[in-house]
């Protein structure tokens, strides 16, 4: 969220007050950039040719992640793709070697994949995927190695630490895969990575980096790209499949649970999830629409100016909808800086509590309009658009992300809000991110 | 580089051939970009990128922030900011009509210039350049508008107090230029030096900065030039000429009243002009502190201290600025020393060359989404040398950077970077005013 209007003061009250009036169509622009889907040993490819671009990302999802960690191996996904990063081709880690070549390589280890983004000059990017291609088909994890990879980590968990809504969003996937690894830090723990060894690293590797259920989503200048370059990629992997891995979720909706824990921070800061329908889901459309009159809605709430000079609101108070995850959540955050961060916290739960129960008839065209605006805005970037086409592609979506999102919210009717609404938007699950008081002391 | 500050924000993201090259560098097909004049006064420059589902639409503007008389910082903000928020002919502002589809509203003031911009869905892209033509080339600001621009600056001068970066920065200008707009904050340190300012010099100061003259339209991703035909405001003129500030004959370090531990350094660079020594500062800038990959900001990843340092390509002069914050900046600044007079003899062949590629991707990585392409279009322009904006079809930039070697790098270092004007942090003692 970045920008407030000043006339936002009234959207609670368009909400669920104003007259029926058609909802306005939002134009679905046939654009030539839609992604095209193959498949190539078992590995989905989906490529987005863009000419006017000069560089090239491509994302290689794998089925990693966090849920396949063992049990006392916190930790373990990261640092396998981390070595991996610091594997050696031709004498130099794999991130120092891209580097020089004009490019970057980077990883997310999520609940469920690992996503490694490669992106590169475009008449570049061959070369630059052939050494990934080396140092992911033949990872060096000797104890130099994994040591280097974990010192990367202990600073990346320190850094994470000083962020309170990610340490309070932990908390929650934590409590929310209750019955499975997934919602571990992604990064593990320092405790955790100290006794994690080259040969824990390899048993998960062998286990889990193999092609089948993988995806490569590339973007940008493909014509730039030899024939052959992303099946080549396809086939470094060894073929099969991992094993599938049962994941237990605590029902979100079935109460309300809080957690608390305090850092070294100045302002306590105050999150909200709730329960989302995933991508694919009917209600996705719906809960977009839901999420872009939150957003809204709880920046209002917090009474900050129409902002259009910088993006203070982002940062302070918001909602987001992370559609990706499985199970998908909805989020609300309050920056405890703002100065009464209770009574901003509980308006807007408050405001949820009345969406989700109050009859309302009012037109949803401007906040469908908005919805619509905000995510096809969100996909400019080459690292974003591998993303959405990937995980589009990943769930055996629809390749054009954003024609059939549009096309979603489109469709949706107030009732359509209602009903999600009433699904979804129930008991929240609260994290609390307090500052330790001897930080309040000292300032 | 153009300019960036510092992003609170913790959540949260080309081409002609290359002639000359000395490495194998493809030529890739250039894509379309064009330039003209505005129907009623001003210039364009549209760069379409028909894969994407989205348009960035930018207004640049040459406009000293302090007022023509740079008597009264925060002019230029307020101005801008009112213009955005005033309702237009049909009853809605340019803030709330962005808002409306999704988009996003970004008004950016610097000493010098002012550029204005846009974020939409690809379909709200002739609304919105409407729009933002409408509220600039003939602005309705009142004083409903203003009391928004206050408000909005109100809360910019607050977030101020928390930036050492933003601190460091202006008082390091402050020195190193005698007067001129650049030797003023954009914004001034308190909220109560314009929360008087009337609505009179504000329309004033907004219908000679704004005048569609004076203005460039940006326009990136899915628009096409079609959308020019919305352009119904504004009347021909001529654009003024870039505003540069002079320099002090010996500006002096010295100290200023702040929060916590903080270091500034200042040295006085090329102009805009001066196409290669301005790239072989960007790429000194790039080589030493870009974040995660620069060679001090890697030596410093285990210490408590934040660093940013870039070239700041203006009209005349640039400036190196880089800011140090946290307990370590002594630590950092020493590295920096040391780092420099390494740079005084030229790279390694080899270890120079991985390095101009990896400033290379860089440039196309930080010009790569429609907006930071808008942003260096419209920077470039207003500065002066428009084909030189990273991004620009022409490919100009890029050509420069291919053809640096390390005694040219080696020799910008010399020339330019020995000592620089230092600006440190001191926190006032207690029960003194600051």
């Amino acid at each position: 969220m970045k920008r407030i209007g000043y006339l936002s003061s009234i959207a609670l009250a368009a909400w669920l007050a104003a007259p029926i009036t058609p909802a306005l169509a939002l134009p679905v622009t046939p654009a030539p950039g839609v992604p095209l889907v193959r498949t190539v040993a078992g590995v989905r490819i989906v490529e987005q040719a863009d000419p006017a671009e000069g560089l090239v990302g491509v994302m290689l999802f794998l089925r990693a992640g966090l849920d396949r960690q063992p049990a006392r191996q916190n930790g373990v996904a990261a640092l396998a793709a981390a070595a991996i990063l610091r594997t050696p081709v031709n004498g130099v880690p794999l991130d120092r070697a891209v580097r020089a070549r004009g490019g970057s390589v980077s990883y997310v280890v999520e609940p469920r994949t690992v996503r490694f983004y490669v992106q590169g000059l475009a008449d570049r990017q061959s070369q630059i995927l052939a050494l990934f291609e080396s140092a992911l088909a033949h990872p060096l994890f000797n104890t130099a190695t994994i040591a280097s990879a974990r010192a990367i980590l202990d600073q990346q968990i320190a850094q994470a630490q000083r962020i309170p809504l990610r340490v309070g969003l932990e908390m929650l996937d934590r409590s929310i895969y209750a019955g499975s690894n997934g919602g571990w830090p992604a990064d593990g723990t320092p405790a955790t990575l100290a006794f994690i060894g080259p040969t824990a690293v390899q048993a998960f590797y062998t286990r889990n980096y193999r092609s089948g259920g993988s995806t490569i989503s590339a973007v940008g200048k493909l014509a730039a790209l030899p024939s052959g370059t992303l099946t080549g990629l396809a086939r470094t992997l060894p073929g099969g499949t991992p094993s599938r891995v049962a994941v237990a979720r605590t029902a979100l909706m079935a109460h309300s649970r809080q957690f608390v824990t305090h850092r070294s921070i100045q302002a306590p800061w105050l999150i909200a999830r709730y329960q989302a329908p995933p991508l694919g889901s009917k209600d996705f459309g719906a809960m977009l629409v839901l999420a872009s009159f939150l957003q809204r809605t709880v920046s209002q709430i917090a009474g900050l100016p129409p902002l259009v000079s910088r993006d203070i609101a982002g940062s302070t108070v918001g909602a987001f909808y992370r559609f990706d995850r499985r199970p998908a959540s909805l989020v609300l955050y309050v920056d405890g800086a703002l100065g009464a961060p209770q009574q901003v916290f509980s308006t807007a739960l408050s405001v949820v509590h009345v969406v989700a129960n109050s009859k309302f008839t009012g037109s949803i065209g401007g906040f469908k309009r908005i919805a619509a605006g905000s995510y096809a805005i969100g996909a400019t970037s080459l690292r974003r658009r591998a993303w959405l086409a990937g995980i589009f592609v990943e769930r055996g979506l629809p390749a054009d992300y954003i024609g059939s999102v549009i096309a979603q919210v489109n469709a949706t009717t107030p009732a359509d809000v209602q009903r999600v609404a009433k699904r979804y938007l129930t008991t929240p699950w609260l994290a609390f991110v307090l500052p330790r008081p001897s930080a309040v002391a000292s300032h | 580089m153009k300019r960036a500050f510092i992003s609170l924000t913790a959540l949260a993201l080309v081409a002609t051939p290359w002639f000359g090259m000395p490495q194998a560098y493809a030529a890739p097909t250039a894509p379309a970009q064009l330039r003209g004049s505005l129907p009623h006064g001003g210039s364009y420059v549209i760069r379409a990128d028909p894969t994407l589902r989205a348009a960035a639409i930018e207004l640049w503007f040459r406009a000293p922030a302090s007022g023509y008389r740079n008597r009264t910082p925060g002019l230029g903000q307020l101005a801008a900011v009112s213009a955005a928020a005033a309702k237009l002919v049909s009853g809605i502002s340019l803030v709330n009509l962005v808002r409306s589809v999704g988009g996003r509203l970004s008004v950016n003031v610097y000493p010098d210039i002012i550029g204005v911009g846009a974020v939409v869905p690809s379909g709200a892209a002739r609304r919105v350049v409407a729009a933002m033509t409408a509220a600039y080339f003939a602005p309705r600001i009142d004083e409903s508008a203003l009391e928004m621009a206050k408000r909005d600056a109100a809360v910019l001068v607050v977030e101020s107090h928390f930036s050492s970066a933003r601190l460091l920065h202006d008082a390091l200008f402050a020195r190193i230029f005698a007067h001129g707009p650049a030797h003023y904050p954009a914004l001034p340190g308190s909220v109560t030096s314009f929360a008087t300012l009337a609505l009179t010099p504000v329309q004033t100061y907004a219908r000679r900065a704004f005048r569609s003259g004076n203005g460039l339209l940006v326009l990136t991703g899915n628009v096409s030039p079609a959308v020019l035909s919305a352009v119904t405001d504004g009347r021909p003129g001529r654009a003024d000429v870039p505003i540069d500030s002079p320099l002090a004959r010996s500006p002096r370090s010295g100290d200023v009243d702040g929060t916590g531990t903080g270091i500034g350094l200042a040295w006085v660079g090329p102009s805009i002009r001066h196409q290669r020594a301005a790239t072989a500062m960007d790429f000194i800038a790039d080589y030493l502190f870009r974040d995660g990959t620069g060679t001090v900001q890697r030596s410093l990843t285990n210490d408590d201290v934040s660093l940013e340092g870039q070239f700041i390509t203006l009209h005349h002069p640039g400036v190196m600025l880089v800011t140090l914050s946290g307990p370590a900046s002594n630590l950092a600044r020493r590295r920096i020393s040391s780092a420099l007079a390494a740079l005084r003899k030229p790279l390694p062949e080899a270890a120079f060359e991985a390095a101009k590629t990896a400033f290379v991707y860089h440039v196309q990585s930080d010009t790569q989404t429609l907006r930071d392409l808008a942003d260096n279009l419209g920077w470039y322009a207003v500065e002066g040398n428009p084909s030189y904006a990273p991004g620009d079809a022409s490919r100009t930039y890029l050509r420069t950077a291919a053809h640096l070697d390390p005694a040219f790098v080696a020799g910008v270092v010399r020339r330019y970077l020995s000592k620089p004007v230092t600006v440190r942090i001191i926190s006032p003692k207690k029960g003194t005013a600051s």
